[in-house]
C-alpha cells in the first residue's frame, strides 16, 4: 500500500466526496467535495471558529469525519477511510499553526519528528537519526531562516516566526515528500523577510508536484497563485461569502447614538500577551457610546483588552481614567461590577439553569435592561441548562449575563460570532438598546464590520513601533 | 544475616522491577496507570496453576493478561486522567475480590508455588535473578530512551495535549508496545517472587499495595539511574535498616511511607520552575520597556 | 432475597451516607475525586477516641471538637494542597496529591496505633430495639445512621436548590473564575463548602468507628465505593449519590447471602465504577459519532 501512495508521477488525483463535520449543532462543512491534483494550491477562509483547522485535521485522518469519503488516484483508486488514518496522516501532512506538542523537544529531534522519517519502534540510535536528516535539511534551514541555530536547544526557545518556518522546513523539504501538505497560517507571525522565504519555499514545493491547502487571514497573498477557494463555514449551494454580521431584516433603529459622560479613557497605554503588545494612544468610551475595536485575527485585539482589565498578559501603561477617576488597578469582578466582559469562549455557568445564571450574574443588582434580559431568558428556555444551548444560545446568555450586572462598561469580544442570522440581528438589536439607555458605555471587538452604527472605530494597525491602536473613524 | 540480606535484596529487588515497568507506563507515556501489579499478580497466579497442572487456569491467566493489556491501552485516550488511574485501582479491586473467591485459587490462603521443578527456595539465586531482571529493566528504560522508539513516546505522551502529535506516530500501537513491556517486566517479577515464596495469595493484589509502588514510581521520573536509586531506596531501607539496627520494621515500613507520600504532595505542581522563569521574564519585560 | 437481607444491606449503607454526601459536595465543589476528605473525618474520628476513651472528654463535646478540627483540617489542607489545582483546573494532580494524603493518614495512624483497632467505649450510644418485621436489633447508632440518611439528603438538595446559598455554591462550583468576576465571594464559598465536609466527614467516620471499629484502613474500601457511585451518578446530585449508596448495600447484601456469589461481594462497587466509567465515556463517544 505505501508504494502505490508514493507521488512517483504527476498524475495523481485526490478526491474529497461529501466530506461533513459539526460539533454540537454547529455545522462547520456540509457536503463539502473537493478535487486536488499534484500542485495546486488552494485556500481555506472563513472567522473564527469556521472549522478551518478543523477541516485539515479531518483530511489529515486525525479526526473523524461525520460523513464522506476520501479517495487517492495514482492509475489504481485506494480508498483512505478512517481506518487507515496512520497510513493516510504518513502522505497528507497537517502543519499546524505552531507545533506545540514538539515545543519541549530539543530542536534537532523535533526536526526529525516533523520531517517524517522517525521509525517509530526502531531502537537505532534517535541521536544519529538526527544527525543525519539535519544534514540534508541544512542547506534549506539556513535559507529559510539565517540565524544560528542551536540545536540542543528546545524548539520553544525559538521566536513564533522561527519555529513557523522550522515546522515548514522540515515537513516540506526532505523526503518522503507528502502529497498533500495542510498548513495552518503559514505566515502569521512573520515579518516581510520571512513571508518571503516562506512563499518560496511554498512555490518550491508546488514545483514538485506537492498539492498545498492553506489557510491563511491576509486578504491578499502576493507571490502564491491559488487554485481554488474554500470559504467556512461551508454549505452547498450557500452565499459563498458569509459575513459575520450580515441580519436577514434591517436593526429597528439605524440612529446614531448620543453618547455623554465619559466612561473609559486610556492614555498611552501597552498592554497584550508579552509577543503581542498593542499601543494604544488615546481612547475614549462615553456613556451611551459604542466603540469597536478592529483588526485580522492574531492582531492582538483581545489579548490587549484582557491585559487592560488584568484578565491575562501583561498592561504596562501611562493612564486608564474611568467614569473620570484613575483606575490604576481596574479589575473585573471589583468596583461593584462596573465591567462586565463577555468572552470569545463565552464563559458560562454549564451546570445552572439559564435562569439560575442570570440570577447569579445579577448579584441581586436591578438591571434596566431587565425587559431584554427577560426577552432573552424567555428565548432560550428559562430552565434549560446552560450545557445544552447551542452556540448561538450561548453568545444570547452571554450577553444577558454580562447585562444583568448593571454595568458601566461592557467589552464584548465578537459578541455574534458562531450565531445564526436570527440571533444575530437579536445581539445587535440589543447592544444598540443598551446604547439607547445612555448609561452603560460599550466597547466592542471585531474582525469584521458591525451592522449598527458606532461612535468610533479603532483598528490595530502595524506600523514602525509594533501595533498601535488607531481611530480611523 | 547473609540470609536475610539477600531475602531483602529479593523482595525490595522485584519491588523495583515493579516501579521500573510502571515508570514507563506512567512517567514516559504520560498515561496514569497505576496496577502494574496486576500483571505481577496475574504472572505469580500463572505459575503456580501451572505447577498444580490446571492448564485450563493457566489459559484463564494469558487470556486475561490480554484482556487486561487491551482494556488499559484502548481506554487510555478515552478517559480524563483522574478516571483513568480511579479504573485502574478498580481493575485491581475486582481482581483481588475474584483471587479471593474464585474457585480453584485457594480463596484468601492462596495457591502453593513451590515445587521439586524449580531450584530450591535458597534467597541468593533468587537475589541474584532479582539483581538480573531490575537491571534489565533499567538497560530497557536506557535503551528506549536513546532510540528512536524512545522519541516516538516522547510524542505519544504529548499527543494528550496536542492531537497534531498523532500524524507522526501511531499512538495506539506505541501504547500497546509500552504496556506489553511493562506487562513482561511485572510478569516476570510475579512468578519469581511466587516460586521464591513457595505460596501466592491474593495481598499482592490490594490497592494498598499498588500505591505503595505508585509513590516512588511518581519521584523517579525517566531516567534509568533515578529510577534504579530510588525504587532501591524506597524498598530496601526500611528493612535494613530494621536488621542493622535492631528497629522494628513495621514502624519504619510506616515511617518510610509518611516521608514518602509527603513527597509527592509537595512535588506534585510540578512546572514550579517553569512557571517561576515566565513570571521572572514577564517582569523583566515589563522593566525594560521604560 | 428477604426483607432482612434488604434491612441489612440498608442499614450498612447509611452507616456511609454522611461520608458520600460530603464526598460529593467537596466533588462538585473542586471538580475532581477528593479521596481525602474521608480521612479527614477518620483523623477526627481518631482524635475523637483519644479525648472520649483516654481523656474522658464526655462523648458530645468529644464529637463538637473533632467536628470543628475535622473542619479546620479540610480547610487549611484545600486552600495549601487543592486550591491551586481548582483554579487551574487539574484533577489528576489534584487526585494524585489526594492520593498521596490518604497514604500519609493512614500511615500516620498506623504507627501511633501499631496498625491495631480501636474500639469505642464511652462514644458507644446504648440502647437497641428489635424490629420483629426484619428480624433484626437495631443499635442507637443505626437509628442515627437511619435517621442521618433520611433527612440529610433531602435537606441538602432542597439547600442547594432553593436557597441563594446553595445557587452560589454551585455557580462557583460551575465556573470559579465567572463567579468571582460576578462578584461572588468564592474564598468565602470554599471556606464554608469544606469546613461543611470536613465536620460532615468527622460524624461519619465516628459513626462508621461505632459500628466496625477503629482501624487506620477502615475508609479505605467505603472510599472506593462512595468514589465510584459519585463517577457513575455524578457528584451535582447529592441526594443521587445517597440512593446509590443505599442502593449498592443492598445489592451486597443481596449477594453476601448467595452462597455463589457471597465472596464476589466486596467486588461490586469496583465493577460499578468499572462499567460507569466504560460506559459513561467509552460508550457515550461511540454513541456521538453514530448519531452525528
Amino acid at each position: 500500500m505505501a508504494a502505490t501512495l508514493q507521488p512517483t508521477t504527476k498524475t495523481w488525483t485526490l478526491s474529497i466526496e461529501g466530506l461533513c463535520k459539526s460539533y454540537s449543532d454547529n455545522v462547520l462543512f456540509q457536503n463539502l467535495d473537493l478535487e486536488i491534483r499534484p500542485g495546486m494550491a488552494i485556500r481555506v477562509q472563513g472567522p473564527n471558529g469556521s472549522g478551518k483547522t478543523q477541516l485539515m485535521l479531518v483530511i489529515a485522518g486525525l479526526v473523524e469525519p461525520d460523513a464522506g469519503l476520501i479517495r487517492f488516484c495514482n492509475g489504481q483508486e485506494l480508498l483512505l477511510n478512517p481506518l487507515d488514518a496512520d497510513v493516510r496522516a504518513r502522505f497528507l501532512r497537517y502543519v499546524p499553526y505552531l507545533p506545540s506538542g514538539l515545543s519541549e523537544m530539543p530542536l534537532d529531534r523535533a526536526l526529525l519528528v516533523m520531517t517524517g522519517r522517525l521509525r517509530a519502534f526502531s531502537l537505532a540510535s534517535q541521536r544519529k537519526a538526527a544527525a543525519k536528516v539535519l544534514a540534508e535539511l541544512e542547506a534549506e534551514l539556513r535559507r529559510i531562516t539565517p540565524d544560528s541555530m542551536q540545536l540542543y536547544r528546545p524548539l520553544a526557545n525559538y521566536s513564533i516566526g522561527q519555529q513557523k518556518r522550522l515546522a515548514l522546513a522540515a515537513s516540506l523539504c526532505v523526503p518522503p515528500y507528502p502529497i498533500l501538505a495542510m498548513i495552518d497560517e503559514p505566515l502569521a507571525g512573520l515579518d516581510a523577510n520571512g513571508i518571503e522565504r516562506v512563499l518560496y519555499l511554498l512555490s518550491e514545493a508546488r514545483d514538485r508536484g506537492m498539492a498545498l491547502l492553506i489557510s491563511e487571514h491576509r486578504p491578499e497573498i502576493s507571490g502564491l497563485d491559488f487554485d481554488g477557494h474554500i470559504r467556512l463555514p461551508y454549505r452547498p449551494n450557500s452565499d459563498p461569502s458569509p459575513a459575520a454580521s450580515q441580519p436577514s431584516r434591517p436593526i429597528r433603529d439605524s440612529c446614531r447614538p448620543r453618547p455623554t459622560k465619559a466612561i473609559l479613557q486610556l492614555n498611552n497605554v501597552e498592554a497584550g500577551y508579552l509577543d503581542h503588545l498593542v499601543y494604544c494612544p488615546a481612547l475614549t468610551v462615553m456613556a451611551g457610546g459604542l466603540v469597536v475595536i478592529q483588526g485580522p485575527n492574531a492582531s492582538g485585539k483581545t489579548g490587549f483588552v484582557r491585559a487592560l482589565f488584568r484578565y491575562t498578559g501583561t498592561r504596562i501603561f501611562g493612564e486608564l481614567e474611568f467614569e473620570g477617576l484613575p483606575a490604576l488597578d481596574l479589575r473585573l469582578g471589583q468596583e461593584h461590577n462596573a465591567v462586565r466582559y463577555l468572552s470569545q469562549t463565552r464563559e458560562l455557568f454549564p451546570d445552572l439553569t439559564v435562569q439560575e445564571s442570570i440570577t447569579v450574574a445579577g448579584n441581586g443588582r436591578r438591571s434596566e435592561l431587565a425587559g431584554e434580559i427577560a426577552e432573552i431568558e424567555r428565548f432560550l428556555g428559562p430552565r434549560k441548562f446552560v450545557r445544552h444551548l447551542s452556540s448561538g444560545g450561548r453568545a444570547l446568555l452571554g450577553l444577558a449575563q454580562a447585562l444583568a450586572g448593571a454595568p458601566r462598561l461592557l467589552v464584548l469580544d465578537e459578541p455574534a460570532a458562531n450565531t445564526d442570522a436570527e440571533n444575530r440581528r437579536l445581539v445587535w438589536d440589543i447592544i444598540l438598546r443598551v446604547c439607547r439607555y445612555g448609561r452603560t458605555a460599550v466597547l466592542v471587538i471585531e474582525h469584521d464590520s458591525i451592522p449598527i452604527p458606532a461612535s468610533a472605530i479603532y483598528e490595530i494597525q502595524q506600523q514602525e513601533r509594533g501595533r498601535v491602536l488607531t481611530r480611523i473613524v | 544475616m547473609n540470609r536475610v540480606l539477600a531475602d531483602i535484596a529479593v523482595t525490595s529487588m522485584l519491588d523495583a522491577c515493579l516501579v521500573a515497568a510502571q515508570a514507563l507506563v506512567l512517567n514516559s507515556l504520560g498515561i496514569p496507570f497505576a496496577a502494574i501489579t496486576a500483571f505481577s499478580g496475574i504472572g505469580a497466579y500463572a505459575v503456580a496453576l501451572a505447577l498444580g497442572g490446571s492448564w485450563i487456569g493457566l489459559a484463564f491467566a494469558a487470556l486475561l493478561t490480554a484482556v487486561t493489556l487491551a482494556g488499559f491501552s484502548f481506554l487510555a485516550p478515552l478517559l480524563p486522567q483522574d478516571r483513568y488511574l480511579l479504573l485502574t485501582l478498580a481493575v485491581l479491586g475486582v481482581l483481588l475480590a475474584t483471587a479471593g473467591s474464585a474457585a480453584g485459587l485457594g480463596g484468601q490462603l492462596g495457591l502453593k508455588s513451590a515445587s521439586t521443578l524449580l531450584p530450591p527456595q535458597e534467597p541468593l539465586p533468587f537475589a541474584v535473578a532479582a539483581v538480573l531482571l531490575f537491571s534489565m529493566s533499567l538497560l530497557a528504560h536506557a535503551l528506549i530512551g536513546r532510540s528512536e522508539f524512545g522519541l516516538a513516546v516522547s510524542v505519544a505522551r504529548n499527543s494528550r495535549l496536542d492531537i497534531t502529535a498523532k500524524s507522526f506516530i501511531p499512538v495506539k500501537r506505541i501504547t500497546l508496545v509500552c504496556f506489553v513491556i511493562a506487562a513482561s517486566i511485572a510478569m516476570l517479577a510475579g512468578v519469581l517472587r511466587a516460586t521464591y515464596s513457595g505460596r501466592v495469595d491474593p495481598n499482592q493484589l490490594r490497592i494498598r499495595t499498588a500505591i505503595v509502588i505508585l509513590m516512588p514510581t511518581l519521584a523517579a521520573g525517566s531516567s534509568p539511574l533515578r529510577i534504579g536509586i530510588l525504587s532501591v531506596v524506597f524498598f530496601a531501607f526500611p528493612d535494613c535498616f530494621a536488621v542493622l539496627f535492631g528497629y522494628d520494621a513495621t514502624s519504619l515500613a510506616y515511617i518510610r511511607e509518611m516521608a514518602w507520600s509527603a513527597l509527592i504532595i509537595a512535588m506534585v505542581p510540578g512546572n514550579v520552575i517553569a512557571r517561576l522563569r515566565t513570571r521572572i521574564k514577564v517582569q523583566m519585560a515589563a522593566q525594560t520597556r521604560y | 432475597m428477604s426483607l432482612e437481607t434488604v434491612a441489612g444491606g440498608l442499614i450498612g449503607a447509611a452507616y456511609l451516607v454522611p461520608l458520600s454526601i460530603a464526598f460529593s459536595i467537596a466533588a462538585s465543589h473542586g471538580k475532581y475525586l477528593p479521596l481525602w476528605i474521608p480521612y479527614t473525618g477518620l483523623l477526627g474520628a481518631y482524635l475523637a477516641y483519644a479525648m472520649s476513651e483516654t481523656r474522658g472528654v464526655p462523648a458530645m463535646w468529644a464529637l463538637i471538637v473533632a467536628a470543628i478540627l475535622s473542619a479546620a483540617f479540610a480547610i487549611v489542607a484545600n486552600y495549601a494542597l487543592f486550591r491551586g489545582h481548582i483554579n487551574r483546573g487539574e484533577p489528576y494532580a489534584a487526585l494524585l496529591r489526594a492520593v498521596a494524603i490518604t497514604v500519609f493518614i493512614e500511615a500516620a495512624l498506623g504507627w501511633a496505633t501499631h496498625g491495631y483497632a480501636l474500639s469505642y467505649r464511652h462514644m458507644k450510644l446504648g440502647g437497641s430495639t428489635y424490629i420483629p418485621k426484619i428480624g433484626d436489633t437495631l443499635t442507637s447508632a443505626d437509628l442515627l445512621a437511619i435517621l442521618s440518611a433520611i433527612i440529610l439528603a433531602p435537606a441538602l438538595a432542597l439547600l442547594l436548590r432553593w436557597t441563594w446559598a446553595g445557587l452560589a455554591f454551585r455557580s462557583v462550583a460551575s465556573n470559579r473564575n465567572l463567579a468571582r468576576e460576578y462578584g461572588l465571594p468564592v474564598l468565602w464559598i470554599d471556606t464554608m463548602a469544606l469546613a461543611f465536609c470536613g465536620s460532615l466527614s468527622a460524624v461519619g467516620a465516628i459513626m462508621f468507628g461505632m459500628k466496625y471499629d477503629l482501624s487506620p484502613q477502615m475508609l479505605a474500601e467505603p472510599t472506593m465505593k462512595v468514589a465510584a457511585i459519585v463517577v457513575a451518578l455524578g457528584a451535582e446530585w447529592p441526594e443521587r449519590v445517597t440512593a446509590g449508596i443505599l442502593m449498592i448495600g443492598i445489592l451486597e447484601a443481596v449477594t453476601q447471602s448467595s452462597p455463589s456469589f457471597a465472596p464476589f461481594a466486596s467486588a461490586i462497587g469496583y465493577v460499578l465504577l468499572i462499567l460507569a466509567l466504560i460506559m459513561r465515556y467509552a460508550v457515550s463517544l461511540r454513541l456521538r459519532r453514530l448519531q452525528t
